[in-house]
């Protein structure tokens, strides 16, 4: 149960315990529920030999660990980028939807709605020439979560030379993506974030 | 080069304040802001605060707790909100705007830039698509267990897909699936 416990100097509210509305969203889904009820809370898993994550913790150099992470990377088809926030008022990104861009992958995002327009917004393309992106407009959890599943789902029915086939068909927009992002993304962004500086010297 | 080196280009700070690191205890934050206040500051002076990590929201439609006692904090502590800044990814002028409203008499809102520069950790970049490198169908990285990763999980097992893809959830044990 949260508490909220006021400290009466500064008068800052503190959470206990810390939690996130990201986390307490209502799921009335019964195929869902049910299906989350077979996973225990302690419940870990891993189907491949790099961690990742223990290898940058270990790596004596971030060329090591990078080198891990791309390998991995191109494994792969399609990259399932499960963002920090799902259901929450904003779109936040970070690295985890530039590992696909880096590889020359797609993705699908598990995240809060418009997130998939965010990352457009931005300049990079996605892929609604081969399946539905409708998802990043479904407001409703559950039936945005469902809506990737089948995506995944669609994936996952095919064959790796088929994949490997719908890759090359998309190469001029993973290509698209990869450029920008070495390229002009961060130009794009320095140059917008000096504007910026520079506006809110204005008197208000 | 840190994305924010273009801050020294216009303004004078003493910190960038990244609020992520006082989530624990903010009377930390006060405690340091406290210091640096005086009676006058340069027209270009500004306390600057990161802004990138998800907050607590009661609603979807109400401030964040943690920006909230930012505001509480600046305004304790006399900062006018003209001088502090907020640099994060998310568009919360109308956050900052009731926080000025419900929390302050002061004449502006915290400013703030939106931007998706950021101080993280870059990738090494692939240097060929690597197409032939495919093996498997999907990726799914979910080191920390939040409820949508937990959904993913739970519905990649019923469906019989965790071999189709390289999918990690929680810590690194070799547990297998009974």
């Amino acid at each position: 149960m949260l508490v909220l416990e006021v400290i009466v100097i500064p008068n800052l509210i503190k959470i206990e315990p810390f939690t996130m509305v990201n986390e307490s969203y209502p799921l009335f889904n019964q195929s869902i529920l049910q299906c989350m009820s077979s996973i225990s809370e302690d419940f870990e898993y891993k189907n491949f030999s790099e961690p990742p994550h223990v290898l940058l913790q270990v790596a004596t150099t971030e060329k090591l660990a990078s080198t891990a992470f791309t390998k991995l990377n191109q494994s792969v088809f399609l990259h399932v980028v499960s963002e920090t926030t799902f259901c929450y008022p904003y779109n936040v990104y970070g690295e985890k939807i530039m590992r696909p861009i880096s590889s020359f992958r797609p993705f699908v995002l598990l995240s809060t709605p418009g997130a998939l327009q965010d990352i457009k917004d931005l300049g990079f393309k996605t892929f609604d020439r081969w399946w539905d992106e409708s998802y990043d407009l479904e407001k409703d959890a559950e039936l945005r979560f469902l809506k990737v599943l089948k995506i995944i789902e669609q994936i996952c029915s095919m064959s790796v030379s088929n994949l490997q086939t719908m890759c090359k068909d998309m190469i001029s927009v993973l290509q698209h993506n990869y450029d920008y992002y070495y390229g002009d993304f961060s130009k794009i962004e320095k140059e917008k974030f000096d504007l910026a500086c520079q506006q809110n010297l204005l008197p208000r | 080069m840190s994305p924010y080196k273009i801050l020294d280009k216009y303004f004078v700070y003493d910190k960038i304040f990244c609020l992520q690191d006082y989530y624990h205890d903010m009377t930390i934050l006060y405690n340091e802001l406290k210091l640096l206040t005086r009676d006058e500051y340069e027209n270009n002076y500004r306390f600057i605060f990161l802004y990138n990590d998800t907050d607590y929201h009661i609603s979807n439609d109400t401030p964040g707790i943690y920006l909230r006692n930012l505001q509480r904090i600046l305004y304790r502590l006399d900062i006018s909100n003209f001088f502090s800044l907020i640099i994060t990814q998310k568009n919360i002028k109308k956050d900052l705007e009731k926080l000025r409203v419900e929390e302050t008499n002061d004449y502006c809102s915290i400013a703030f830039i939106q931007t998706a520069l950021e101080d993280t950790f870059i990738p090494q970049q692939a240097l060929t698509p690597g197409i032939e490198n495919i093996e498997r169908n999907y990726l799914s990285l979910n080191r920390v267990k939040r409820k949508h990763r937990q959904m993913l999980l739970a519905h990649l097992i019923e469906r019989k897909l965790l071999d189709k893809g390289y999918v990690s959830f929680g810590g690194y044990s070799d547990t297998k699936l009974d």
